[in-house]
């Protein structure tokens, strides 16, 4: 009995020695998946599979949840291999939202909400643009476009989702907060900024979309489509080309998704061509079009010595491990790098943290010639930017000008309110920029060359295009800046006006072309006064409330009251308005052989060149219609000889200007003394 | 009796070259670098013009580089001459300034405003000459030196192309107008010597000359075993 005892203990003993083993081999076994999961080294996306918004398994081969659109969230974020959260800060998904607007900035723009397109000042180079809404207000009128708005006002074509796209203001999703709230789809909603007549609840959010810039196949065409019919979740999945999607939510069709099973692995999985590094056609399908518009950029072999070598946008401006700079360096961290754009203040604390000229350019980093500058004195380095010399030439033009206060009837303007802005090219000729736009596409920009303007900013000389702007305005009472009407209702005046000039706002047509190019602006007293009483009348009789406020028209820094009326708005030298942007020159650079001061020093120093000579416009409009122009070199502040920066320098100027006027003063009195005595002994001896 | 028509060697031929290539290329390197200094001012279309006019900077660079050269050749070939040449040597010597130099400034200074009879009595070197010739060789050191750093200044740091910069735009100023004012009024304005001497070319002086401008040469000189 006593042996069987111990028997039985020993087999327990063992029992439980083998139970300890089993589970301590489990968690084991556990952990390495875990880490297995979380740390992939090839680098390269293993095949995986596609999750909806639930992070349930969508598996189209078994037909497991083949109708649901995958969510981008939960495939390669929350139930994937990467930090969602963290990705989605980058700026390119906040576009603005949740950062405080710069103090200037709040004296400036009194519709301003944050700093970047999300809440921001303007889209275009300069007012009018659709302003998003605050998040609390009592009466519709005083909406133009609401969160959902910015997705559908064409913003979200090229927004890539997360941020405003999927959150509100206050840190809700939006789909999920109206479900909580009661609220109705398409409803007041409470007049919130983020919810009045929002659809969400039927559209869904658009999560950020990883394929976008990682998946060279990627059909913005596709996607851009479905944000069209207010499919927004479905975005993704069509964009990404594994399904079909049909039906609308903006039409009341029920939406399908039909994936395309050939497209999958055998075991349901994916396995798609991801890129780490983007290719420069996903950063141009947002990028191209406003940079011809705002820089008359190309980014084409024709005109960029950079693209011609065949670099990467992102071997310029990196992000995530492959950063330098320290404020943007770390694994998946999505914060690209970039440069420090004059009117561009998303993330300010960001600017220059894409590589540079000296980044490259001084060290040979990717294969880049080292230039020698003989014969440059060094102080050109370091008042003049490269691109200054590099940009000599622009091929295509861009908006020098643009003007929100007349009728563009120019061709192909789309969509119409886009109608109330017309551009102004650097050579100040009309110039139908949209209609370009839908006829050549960036493919067959026509080519106007023009040396660009040259502007002091941050201490040095750049190449840019500063715009001129004219704008009907809102002066409010007790408030620093300005206000801006909405876009629609400056369209809306318009458009009544030319439908019946006699019966609405017949004031308009004192409005003329006086410069000939038959196109009317807004140059003389009665035109001011038409355009600013049209605005007031229109604004009273649709119920803006004008209490404290006087509509104003606003041109470049003047801000008129009536045709007579007007004062001066304070500045940067290097704007032409506080209300229109100013954009740096740094693409399209030419090669070096075409850079200034190859033929010599009178590139520059020359009366024949517009270095400092070119006669830059100051006024788009004067008196007769045509611009009033400033020296280039009063521009850029030329009034005296700049003092040396360097002290041992100035002292040492100091020193031999004392030792000319201390030698000088003696050996002049020297003379006049001898000669002095001469005469007087010549006297003496006569 | 004094023959005015009697002359003394007062400068050899190495010295006369010496002079002839030191005015000719400093006359070059102020009239070329008057397009230079007009980019001082780079915002003013008359001065740009003066740049157009002279055809332009880099000709101008190319002739005031060879000037400069030349000046600092010259430079060089006057301290050889100074080492070398007994007649060298002994005008150095004799430029040394010495507490004299200081009377005599003193005396001539009274004499200019009539306090003394009669100007001072100067040797072979006057301290007005003495001066002059002081000021060149501090002009050279300035100039020459300044411009090299000018020339090659991807071998400095910015800060002392910044230091030669500044050196060399003053010291220009000061040594043409010292040049154009007190050392041309000194050798052909002086009313006594008026329209000028030619004593650069042919290296002498009249007895007359001698007497009044250098009594005490002959005294000075005495000395040297040439």
């Amino acid at each position: 009995m006593q042996r069987n005892g111990e028997k039985m203990k020993k087999i327990v003993m063992l029992l439980l020695i083998f139970t300890f083993c089993l589970i301590s081999f489990s968690i084991y076994a556990e952990n390495q998946n875990k880490t297995t999961k979380k740390v992939f080294p090839s680098g390269v996306c293993p095949p995986f599979y596609l999750k909806d918004e639930s992070g349930n398994v969508i598996d189209p081969v078994h037909n497991i949840n083949a109708n649901k659109p995958y969510s981008p969230k939960q495939t390669c974020g929350t139930t994937g291999c990467h930090d969602y959260n963290k990705i989605t800060e980058g700026f390119h998904f906040m576009q603005g939202k949740g950062e405080k607007v710069p103090e200037w900035m709040a004296k400036r723009y009194n519709w301003v909400s944050f700093p970047g397109n999300y809440g921001g000042n303007w889209c275009s180079p300069a007012p009018l643009y659709r302003q998003l809404a605050q998040k609390k207000n009592n009466n519709p009128r005083t909406i133009d476009m609401t969160s959902f708005e910015f997705v559908t006002a064409t913003c979200g074509y090229c927004h890539p989702g997360g941020g405003p796209l999927e959150y509100d203001r206050e840190g809700n999703r939006y789909d999920e907060y109206m479900k909580k709230k009661g609220m109705k789809s398409g409803g007041d909603n409470g007049f919130d900024g983020d919810y009045y007549k929002a659809r969400w609840i039927e559209t869904g959010v658009i999560e950020a979309d990883c394929l976008i810039c990682h998946m060279p196949e990627y059909s913005f065409k596709e996607r851009n489509k479905q944000i069209d019919n207010l499919n927004f979740k479905w975005a993704a999945t069509a964009g990404s080309g594994i399904a079909k999607v049909e039906g609308s939510i903006k039409e009341g069709k029920p939406v399908k998704v039909i994936y395309d099973k050939s497209k999958f692995n055998d075991d349901g999985t994916l396995s798609l061509h991801i890129v780490k590094e983007p290719r420069n056609t996903a950063c141009l399908n947002c990028h191209a079009k406003p940079g011809w518009k705002k820089r008359g950029a190309s980014f084409s072999t024709r005109t960029d010595v950079h693209i011609r070598a065949g670099l990467k946008c992102v071997d310029c401006h990196p992000a995530g491990s492959k950063a330098l700079d320290k404020r943007i360096q770390g694994k998946e961290v999505h914060q690209i790098g970039k440069g420090d754009d004059p009117s561009g203040h998303v993330r300010d604390d960001l600017d220059n943290t894409m590589l540079d000229c000296n980044d490259c350019h001084t060290t040979g980093y990717l294969g880049a010639p080292i230039p020698k500058h003989r014969g440059f004195p060094l102080h050109h380095f370091e008042k003049i930017a490269c691109q200054t010399c590099h940009i000599p030439l622009r091929y295509v033009k861009s908006a020098q000008v643009q003007v929100s206060d007349v009728f563009n009837k120019g061709p192909k303007i789309y969509p119409p309110p886009k109608k109330i802005w017309t551009f102004y090219d650097q050579n100040m000729n009309y110039w139908n920029h949209y209609g370009e736009l839908a006829m050549f596409t960036k493919e067959d920009q026509p080519t106007t060359p023009f040396s660009p303007v040259l502007i002091r900013y941050k201490g040095k000389i750049y190449p840019g295009n500063r715009v001129h702007s004219a704008w009907p305005g809102i002066w409010e009472e007790g408030k620093p800046g300005l206000n801006q009407p909405f876009m629609k209702d400056i369209f809306t005046m318009w458009e009544l006006h030319n439908k019946d000039p006699k019966r609405y706002y017949s004031e308009l047509s004192k409005i003329v072309d006086d410069n000939g190019d038959g196109v009317p602006e807004v140059n003389k007293p009665e035109e001011i006064d038409a355009i600013i009483n049209s605005v007031t009348q229109y604004l009273k009789d649709t119920g803006f409330d004008l209490t404290n406020r006087k509509v104003v028209w606003v041109y470049n820094d003047r801000v008129y009251f009536s045709g007579n009326k007007w004062e001066t708005l304070p500045k940067y030298n290097y704007e032409a308005s506080p209300y229109a942007s100013v954009y740096k020159y740094s693409h399209d650079v030419a090669p070096a052989k075409a850079a200034l001061g190859v033929k010599g020093c009178s590139d520059c120093h020359s009366k024949n060149s517009p270095f400092f000579f070119a006669e830059v416009v100051e006024y788009p409009f004067g008196k007769d219609g045509k611009p009033v122009t400033i020296k280039q070199a009063d521009l850029l502040g030329y009034k005296k000889v700049p003092r040396p920066s360097e002290p041992w320098a100035y002292w040492t100027g100091v020193f031999f200007k004392y030792l000319t006027i201390i030698v000088m003063a003696g050996l002049i009195i020297h003379m006049l003394l001898d000669v002095f005595r001469y005469y007087k002994k010549r006297k003496t001896e006569k | 009796m004094i023959k005015k028509t009697t002359q003394f060697k007062r400068f050899n031929i190495f010295f006369r070259i010496q002079h002839i290539l030191m005015f000719l290329s400093v006359s070059t390197l102020v009239i070329t670098a008057i397009p230079m200094w007009c980019l001082k001012y780079p915002y003013s279309e008359t001065l740009t013009g003066i740049i157009d006019f002279f055809g332009g900077l880099e000709r101008v660079r190319i002739i005031h580089h060879l000037a400069g050269w030349t000046l600092t050749f010259t430079f060089f070939y006057h301290l050889l001459y100074v080492l070398i040449h007994p007649e060298g040597r002994r005008d150095f010597i004799l430029m040394l300034p010495k507490i004299k130099d200081f009377r005599d400034l003193y005396h001539n200074i009274l004499y200019f405003t009539g306090k003394e009879k009669d100007p001072p009595k100067f040797g072979r070197f006057s301290y007005f000459e003495k001066f002059d010739y002081w000021a060149v060789y501090w002009g050279c050191i300035i100039m020459c030196g300044s411009g090299l750093i000018m020339m090659y200044p991807e071998k400095f740091e910015n800060k002392i192309f910044y230091i030669a910069l500044e050196a060399h735009y003053h010291e220009a100023i000061l040594a043409a107008l010292a040049l154009f004012i007190w050392h041309m009024f000194n050798v052909h304005f002086k009313p006594e010597k008026f329209p000028g001497s030619l004593t650069w070319l042919h290296g002498k002086i009249t007895e007359q000359e001698k007497k009044n401008e250098h009594p005490l040469e002959d005294e000075e000189i005495k000395f040297f075993k040439l």
